[in-house]
């Protein structure tokens, strides 16, 4: 029950994309139509279960307070969380490029599809936002992060999609001149961010 | 706070080594690797290469020259060539230097294409005859404050043929320039001083390559017996706020008789038409670095192929100073009177005048409608080429078109003259 409640919260409620509004301008740049979208939102599910699980891991043995105790219990004092933020930059940084590496020699046509998405988010807010949260929120168990991380890339992936199917249905109705373009995007992102503020309720 | 200082470190570099073995590991693992072939043309050549690398670099190993004035960054368009098997669906880099027609027809370029498997290409023909050859500086002077005009000596035994109005590659090697070193003519020294331009200095850090048009016509002897080429060059200096110099053309500039350059070539851009009618009049009208195919075309027509028809020279240029060889070509106008030069200046010069100079004063564009399309009888009949600092280019091309010359008689080629 609490690994379904910690996925469908970051899911919905705390959605990334429209909640944190994180990983703006791919979120914006991509979504204008339906296959680059799902391209990019596919990416970065990957990137977050990837690593998010990986972060949590070098966070919890490694750079938490005590947290090197189990190699000696003379450095239970020693608190290392102010590497924090450069070790997940360059986890990240360096694990999008095995991903693109991989992706590329066995799925190549999903590479192809992804093209030049994935070697982005390395330098995507969201991915890197999502690890930090990971840290603040405290999560217990290698599940708990995990159903975390899916339902944060899941979220962001469900965003970007709607966003993308709502833009190309856009392209068709009548904007008056002033908000063509940027204007109507940016007020559509907050309507769909209060739409998923309605689902604050749900627990199961 | 020691022990979290070293801990620090060891957790940092530790976690930083792991990363970049884990990286190489799943590169050596992952990336393709092994031999592929490539067809050119249809079978004239089949090349066994390494995959990894992009197709213009594995070509050069094969010893076939693509021309590449941007060094390989997907902006100058020069190393295009159909790729009509392989090499998989074109990228948004490349679109832009293709109408739909050519992408139908599989060009890309060669710079962006990864080579990962068999392919099959057409490459224009005048590629497989280009060469790269290592050449003798026969001597590098100052024409004047910003141009160099250098003569450098194909090896002997190495057949160079090229055309009017073909240019090279010129090969900068990884080193660095000191402005300082670079000699200068006695006249321009202490122009040079007051310019502050002996502190600059530049640094090549990767093999470098620019295209220069060849300067001199086919079959112009300087020394007896070699074939020589000679290449105009322009320095190019920091445009404002920044500190680097251009490369090529620094590097160009600290050339010294006897030293070895590296170039690649010849490639076609702005040929002489083959098949003009000799009734048909040539208008040339340029400036700038641009002089070099100017120089090229008119003394192959006029020296090399005796040409009878009617060629008219407008040369713009800032001052009498800059106007480089201005004097060349009124001797040439003078010998042959089916040549007529023009030389404008932007405002009356004083030395021109001094020297008795004929000249006429504004912009080019605008001394060539007074004083030529708006007497002609028939401007539209004529082909123009023209060559020179962007603005004049546009600005002739503009006046061109709204006094009725159709886009196809029109030749262009604008010298960017910042890197």
């Amino acid at each position: 029950m609490e690994l379904l409640n910690i996925f469908f919260k970051s899911l919905f409620v705390e959605n990334l994309a429209l909640a944190f509004f994180l990983g703006m301008c791919s979120f914006i740049a991509v979504s204008k139509n339906m296959q680059t979208a799902r391209g990019l939102g596919f990416a970065v599910i990957i990137m977050l279960l990837v690593t998010i699980p990986l972060n949590w891991a070098i966070g919890r043995y490694l750079l938490a307070p005590g947290a090197l105790k189990w190699i000696s219990p003379a450095f239970a004092e020693v608190d290392l969380s102010f590497l924090t933020f450069i070790v997940f930059i360059a986890v990240i940084a360096a694990m999008t490029q095995v991903v693109e590496m991989v992706v590329e020699k066995y799925m190549p046509s999903l590479h192809l599809s992804l093209g030049i998405f994935l070697p982005l988010i390395a330098v995507n807010c969201a991915i890197l936002g999502a690890s930090l949260f990971m840290q603040e929120r405290a999560y217990t168990g290698l599940g708990q992060v995990l159903a975390y991380a899916a339902g944060s890339g899941l979220g962001w992936f469900l965003a970007i999609v709607s966003l993308a199917a709502i833009r190309e249905r856009l392209r068709y109705s009548d904007i008056p001149r002033g908000l063509q373009g940027m204007g109507i995007t940016f007020l559509v992102v907050g309507l769909m961010g209060l739409a998923f503020m309605g689902f604050m309720g749900i627990r199961f | 706070m020691n022990l979290t200082v070293i801990l620090a470190l060891a957790v940092f570099l530790t976690l930083m080594l792991l990363l970049v073995v884990m990286l190489l590991f799943v590169k050596t693992s992952v990336t393709p690797s092994g031999k592929v072939s490539i067809r050119i043309n249809g079978g004239y050549r089949t090349v066994e290469v390494e995959q990894g690398d992009t197709l213009s670099a594995t070509l050069v190993q094969e010893q076939v020259f693509l021309p590449s004035a941007c060094g390989g960054k997907g902006n100058c368009g020069q190393c295009s060539c159909r790729i009509v098997e392989g090499g998989g669906d074109i990228l948004p880099t490349e679109r832009g230097f293709f109408t739909p027609r050519q992408i139908a027809d599989k060009w890309r370029l060669a710079c962006q294409v990864k080579v990962t498997g068999d392919m099959s290409i057409i490459v224009p023909e005048a590629v497989l005859s280009a060469k790269m050859l290592t050449c003798e500086v026969v001597y590098n002077k100052s024409v004047s404050k910003y141009f160099k005009e250098i003569c450098i000596k194909i090896p002997e035994g190495e057949y160079f043929n090229y055309h009017s109005g073909e240019y090279v590659l010129v090969y900068a090697p990884v080193g660095t320039v000191n402005f300082a070193d670079i000699d200068i003519d006695k006249q321009y020294k202490w122009d040079w001083k007051e310019e502050n331009l002996y502190s600059l200095q530049m640094v090549c850090r990767e093999e470098t390559s620019r295209a220069y048009t060849v300067f001199s016509y086919p079959g112009e002897q300087v020394v007896p017996g070699a074939n020589t080429l000679k290449l105009l060059v322009k320095i190019a200096l920091p445009p404002k706020g920044w500190s680097h110099p251009g490369i090529c053309s620094s590097y160009l500039f600290s050339l010294r008789t006897g030293d070895k350059v590296k170039i690649a070539g010849p490639y076609g851009e702005v040929l002489l038409p083959e098949n003009a009618p000799e009734s048909q009049e040539f208008v040339y009208v340029g400036g700038g670095a641009g002089i070099s195919l100017m120089r090229s075309h008119i003394f192959t027509l006029l020296k090399s192929q005796g040409s009878a028809r009617k060629i008219t020279f407008y040369y713009g240029a800032r001052s009498y100073g800059e106007a480089l060889y201005a004097d060349d070509f009124a001797a040439l106008a003078r010998k042959f009177p089916n040549f007529t030069f023009r030389l404008v200046l932007d405002v009356p010069d004083m030395a021109a005048i001094m020297n008795g100079v004929d000249f006429a004063q504004g912009y080019v564009h605008q001394a060539l409608q007074e004083e030529f399309i708006s007497q002609h009888e028939a401007p539209a009949s004529c082909l123009y080429f023209l060559c020179g600092p962007p603005a004049m280019v546009k600005a002739t091309k503009e006046m061109l078109h709204s006094s009725g010359v159709s886009e196809e008689s029109i030749f262009c080629d604008d010298i960017e003259e910042v890197e």
